[in-house]
């Protein structure tokens, strides 16, 4: 080998070197961990508590915002696995203020790594389940614009076999059907418009707590 | 000449020294926020973290300030994430509780260059559910993130984590993180019996198996460079057994020795 060779295999050596150990730093240069600050509104998803939701149905739920949304929006629609119907599809459209902002759609299996039992009898469409649910998301993220407190923020959910969904008892605010709007969410949705749901979904919304 | 390059050949090796001096590995690594690290022969499906406390101790703790919880973490390398993920994302995920029990599952993404949560997702989305019993003996805590592997260009991808308590009564969740295929690869990762929010639990009374499976082998690595993650604690864990299979294993401790 040359001398100049040697030389730039030198140099190469101790500058790799030098990246490897400066880029990043040792100390994280920012703070990760895990915080349980949260900014979240909506349903908590708390409760056994499941509706067996009709396929070909749009199912809108909409939630004011009580905090400044900042970063992304996150919002889960928790759903018992329990008997669901092998190809089932599950379309989600996050909306705000009306507009859509995102959508997300699901093959649903139907094997589980623990599925839900019924607990007692089903009655006019509610059964309770035991503790296992799955959480399927949608997310505008990254949010480009800081949204205000009161930002309106709805989520819609059609499935194409019916499914039992987690509702939410204890919710002021009421989900809304409509029909023959097909699969895809609209590009824009009026909150509380159709027809009041007989439950409220179960839909959680999160935001960066900052 | 040859002085020269002899003097050039010196300064650099010298560099070199300086630099190994300078920039020291972070930790010793097998306590708190550091149990090694862990790797996968190929793309999995699955690759999951076990937790099993045994009959000696289940988890107790006398401090974890600011809020007197801990956390189990299942944290991706940070420098792998910082130069290999999407983003330079950091995807994070977590069960914690507080002393009676009452518990959470977590997916958190920070970016590792800004700091910034990019994203999280919760069950609960706010507070907390009670397990009967899962901080006592025999408990399962158990995490796994669930893995795309069919078309090469979201093979690697997760696409939902599986959280799984069991005590007396038991409770688990799916959370599917969205996207084409999954937003964030899998990669190398550690775990961390820790506390939260920034703070160092102490536990008082803790041990138990912590395995690390998946459908392809699972192999023990180094510990890694950088730690991540802020959270820590005085938990020891052991070396890695049965590296290279799809079943690796170690023991964490409060008191025991470590690796």
């Amino acid at each position: 080998m040359r001398r100049e060779q040697l030389v730039f295999v030198i140099v190469l050596l101790v500058g790799s070197s030098l990246i490897l150990f400066v880029v990043p730093p040792q100390q994280s240069p920012v703070r990760l961990g895990f915080t349980s600050h949260r900014s979240s509104f909506g349903s908590r998803g708390i409760g056994n508590v499941g509706w067996f939701m009709p396929a070909d149905t749009l199912i809108s739920t909409s939630y004011s915002a009580n905090r400044t949304l900042v970063g992304f929006i996150e919002a889960t629609l928790n759903v018992f696995p329990y008997q669901i119907t092998p190809g089932t599809v599950l379309y989600l459209g996050l909306y705000t203020n009306g507009r859509l902002a995102a959508t997300q759609d699901y093959n649903l299996s139907s094997s589980h790594k623990t599925p839900a039992t019924i607990l007692g009898n089903v009655e006019n469409g509610v059964a309770s389940f035991s503790n296992s649910l799955l959480g399927f998301t949608v997310s505008q993220f990254p949010l480009n614009a800081t949204l205000p407190v009161g930002t309106t923020v709805t989520v819609t959910v059609w499935v194409s076999n019916p499914i039992w969904v987690e509702v939410d008892g204890t919710s002021v605010t009421h989900s809304y059907e409509s029909f023959g709007l097909g699969s895809s969410p609209p590009s824009v949705i009026v909150a509380e418009a159709g027809n009041i749901g007989p439950h409220t979904l179960s839909v959680g919304l999160e935001s960066n707590a900052g | 000449m040859q002085g020269n390059i002899r003097q050039i050949m010196t300064s650099l090796l010298g560099l070199l020294v300086l630099s190994l001096t300078l920039f020291p590995p972070a930790h010793a690594g097998f306590v708190g926020n550091d149990d090694g690290e862990f790797d996968v022969s190929s793309t999995p499906s699955y690759v999951f973290v076990q937790e099993a406390f045994d009959t000696c101790c289940g988890l107790h703790w006398a401090t974890s300030p600011p809020f007197n919880d801990v956390s189990l973490q299942y944290n991706p390398d940070f420098d792998t994430s910082y130069w290999i993920q999407n983003g330079g994302d950091w995807f994070q995920t977590v069960i914690s509780s507080d002393p009676n029990g009452c518990a959470g599952f977590h997916i958190q993404v920070w970016n590792t260059g800004s700091g910034k949560l990019n994203w999280r997702a919760d069950y609960p989305t706010s507070g907390c559910i009670t397990v009967s019993q899962i901080l006592n003996n025999n408990a399962v805590w158990y995490i796994q993130e669930n893995v795309y592997n069919g078309d090469p260009r979201y093979a690697g991808m997760i696409t939902s984590v599986y959280f799984g308590l069991t005590g007396n009564g038991g409770l688990s969740y799916t959370l599917y993180t969205g996207g084409h295929g999954g937003w964030w690869k899998w990669l190398r990762s550690n775990i961390c019996w820790c506390g939260t929010d920034g703070g160092y639990a102490t536990f008082s009374s803790a041990g138990g198996h912590s395995y690390m499976g998946s459908n392809v082998n699972v192999n023990a690595i180094g510990p890694p460079f950088d730690i991540a993650t802020l959270e820590n604690s005085n938990m020891r864990y052991s070396c890695f057994s049965n590296s290279g299979t799809t079943l690796m294993s170690q023991l964490f401790s409060a008191d025991g020795g470590h690796c």
